[in-house]
């Protein structure tokens, strides 16, 4: 058996990592021939994490059979902090039941593995009727501004504009962001939806992933599960799911 | 002004300390002598110094009744004054870091103690009402600085003992073992608080040694049951006591809890409200020892039946509770709600029409309260595959 990966720079693993870490403690990947992918939930069945990563978005790739490692997320994303702003990394399964990070052409990490009890975490069944894609800055302002007054954001998307809403002990707070071809902000309603949504979970992953995203797309139907996806150029998806909060 | 549900739960605490005050001088000599039921008190005052010490009524004999929470639930609130006011409490300041003494060793041993155990304390004043009850552990009569005590005729536990030998078990295993061997927890707490298990072993005052020891064999219990099936249908539980009214509601979603408190003072009602789902708690919570004994009890429960629901603890506290006579009150009453037979419900609306029937609050009162709406309306993913 052997799983070998090499990255472009550290960025795309990075945010892949750092997105996974705001959910769980362990992580369980599963490496095919085609790439590697990611699925997990957090203790609460709250939100999930479903990542993709096609063999044709690395570097290099050899994974001669089908192979699962857990590692402790945690753990992993603090070693891939040591990575150099232009450093390749490369993962790769050593025969003594770890995983080798090694990271430009000196820095190397061993980190042992862990037996993951984590459950299958199958992916709710949904259709989207209401759409907003835009850069990752404008949504990490717009949540950084409805967390001022409560913990909890409500979308509402009608047409060609959203608006960001939250109300709490001392206040309230709303942020309209318009269709703007400018600021390449798209919106698109089949109907009028709103949902509301907890920031405990949603602002870690956005700053997680932002730096390495060009753009993110926030899905949903009324009162139902939100889907944020993240566009990151050599992965094929990170898409999170976060279940709502409703009135009663 | 009263504000808060913790500031009314202050007024009532100084309520108790005032009656201590005004009844300490009973007790005239600077001696005591009596069979303690065994029973110790680490107060959290000047810590890393604490205040620790023996509660010894002035009574010979089974004195069990004067320090079991656990036998106390649905008697009048008048016995367990009765009880409590007969325990004086001595006192000598100790460092917390230092558990090798003679005087120590003596409150361990009275800690692990199967039987009332005759205690002599002599005092270096007159004992006075000194007013330092907390409300987290059940009240206690007057207090004396110990000059010389004695304590005599110990039958230690030989379960706790072996713990007590065990210098490399940490202190939550130590708790935990002891649980699923069939101690109770006021035993097990008072046995944390004067330093009986772990690896470093110090003084834990009383107050923060009961918040430890609901919390560690909760997570324990939590960590298990989020492994288990949900369970099959809304339920309702009730009980009263002391004039406290407790219901839980169980339903079927993943682990989550939430606990909320109303008090009423001068006329309004002051609510606390914490809750958590499976990350855990992050505290300190508003509703203090409270919460983690109120959770400790439905862990217990589901633990027990192996499943796991989501759950929201409801308490209405009336007027008549005029002193706070300790968390046990609430861990007990929670535990005697969930031994009582369910109401079996068809959703949550009828749940709470249950649960508000035996209570003055509305629903809405208790939904307004963060710690219960946040586990009441949050949906989980599991809901829509």
């Amino acid at each position: 058996m052997t799983f070998e990966a090499k990255t472009t720079g550290p960025n795309d693993l990075k945010a892949v990592v750092g997105a996974i870490a705001t959910l769980v403690e362990e992580a369980t990947f599963e490496a095919t021939t085609e790439g590697i992918s990611f699925k997990g939930m957090d203790p609460s069945h709250i939100a999930l994490i479903d990542v993709y990563w096609p063999n044709s978005a690395f570097a290099s790739y050899i994974c001669d059979s089908e192979v699962r490692f857990g590692v402790r997320i945690d753990e992993m994303a603090k070693l891939i902090r040591r990575a150099s702003k232009n450093d390749d990394i490369t993962i790769t399964l050593t025969e003594d039941n770890s995983l080798q990070l090694s990271m430009g052409s000196s820095k190397r990490f061993k980190m042992r593995l862990v037996e993951s009890s984590a459950s299958e975490a199958p992916l709710p069944k949904l259709t989207f009727d209401a759409k907003i894609k835009m850069p990752p800055p404008t949504l990490d302002k717009v949540l950084g501004d409805v967390s001022v007054v409560t913990d909890y954001v409500t979308i509402q998307i009608d047409n060609d504009t959203a608006v960001f809403s939250g109300k709490g002990d001392s206040g309230e707070a709303s942020i309209d962001v318009p269709q703007d071809e400018e600021a390449s902000v798209t919106i698109s309603a089949e109907q009028q939806s709103e949902g509301t949504y907890s920031l405990e979970y949603l602002t870690p992953v956005v700053k997680a992933v932002s730096g390495a995203s060009s753009f993110i797309t926030c899905e949903f139907s009324n009162k139902k599960p939100l889907r944020v996806g993240f566009d990151i150029s050599n992965v094929g998806h990170i898409h999170f799911y976060m279940a709502p909060r409703t009135e009663s | 002004m009263i504000a808060t549900s913790k500031d009314a739960r202050l007024a009532a605490l100084k309520r108790w300390n005032d009656m201590i005050h005004n009844s300490s001088n009973i007790f005239s000599s600077n001696n005591i002598q009596g069979s303690s039921p065994p029973s110790v008190f680490v107060g959290s005052h000047g810590y890393p110094n604490v205040l620790a010490g023996p509660l010894v009524p002035p009574e010979f004999g089974d004195t069990t009744i004067l320090d079991s929470p656990e036998s106390w639930t649905g008697r009048p609130i008048s016995d367990i004054i009765r009880y409590r006011m007969n325990l004086i409490r001595g006192i000598k300041s100790i460092p917390a870091r230092v558990t090798t003494s003679r005087y120590v060793q003596d409150l361990q041993d009275l800690a692990m103690g199967k039987n009332p155990t005759d205690t002599d304390m002599t005092f270096s004043g007159s004992i006075r009402g000194a007013g330092l009850a907390d409300g987290h552990d059940a009240p206690y009569g007057p207090t004396g600085s110990i000059q010389e005590s004695h304590i005599s005729n110990i039958t230690p536990d030989r379960t706790i003992q072996r713990l007590y030998y065990d210098t490399d078990l940490g202190t939550s295993e130590a708790v935990v073992q002891l649980y699923k061997e069939g101690a109770s927890i006021s035993r097990i707490q008072k046995c944390f608080s004067v330093g009986v298990f772990g690896i470093e072993r110090r003084l834990v005052p009383t107050k923060w040694s009961i918040t430890a020891t609901d919390d560690i064999i909760s997570k324990y219990m939590i960590q298990n049951i989020q492994e288990y099936p949900l369970v099959d249908s809304y339920r309702v539980h009730t009980f009263a006591h002391m004039g406290n009214s407790y219901c839980v509601i169980l339903w079927p979603r993943r682990w989550a809890f939430g606990f909320s408190e109303a008090w009423y003072a001068n006329g309004r009602i002051l609510y606390g409200s914490d809750c958590e789902m499976g990350s855990g708690f992050r505290g300190p919570p508003n509703t203090a020892g409270a919460y983690y004994a109120a959770r400790l009890a439905v862990a217990e429960y589901m633990h027990k039946n192996h499943f796991q629901g989501g759950a929201i603890v409801i308490r209405e506290i009336s007027p008549n509770y005029s002193i706070p006579v300790g968390v046990w009150q609430v861990r007990e009453g929670v535990r005697a709600s969930l031994q009582r037979h369910a109401t079996i419900c068809h959703s949550m609306d009828e749940c709470w029409a249950t649960s508000c029937s035996t209570m003055q609050i509305p629903k809405e009162g208790w939904l307004m309260q963060e710690g219960i709406s946040r586990v009441v309306r949050q949906r989980t993913l599991s809901e829509y595959w």
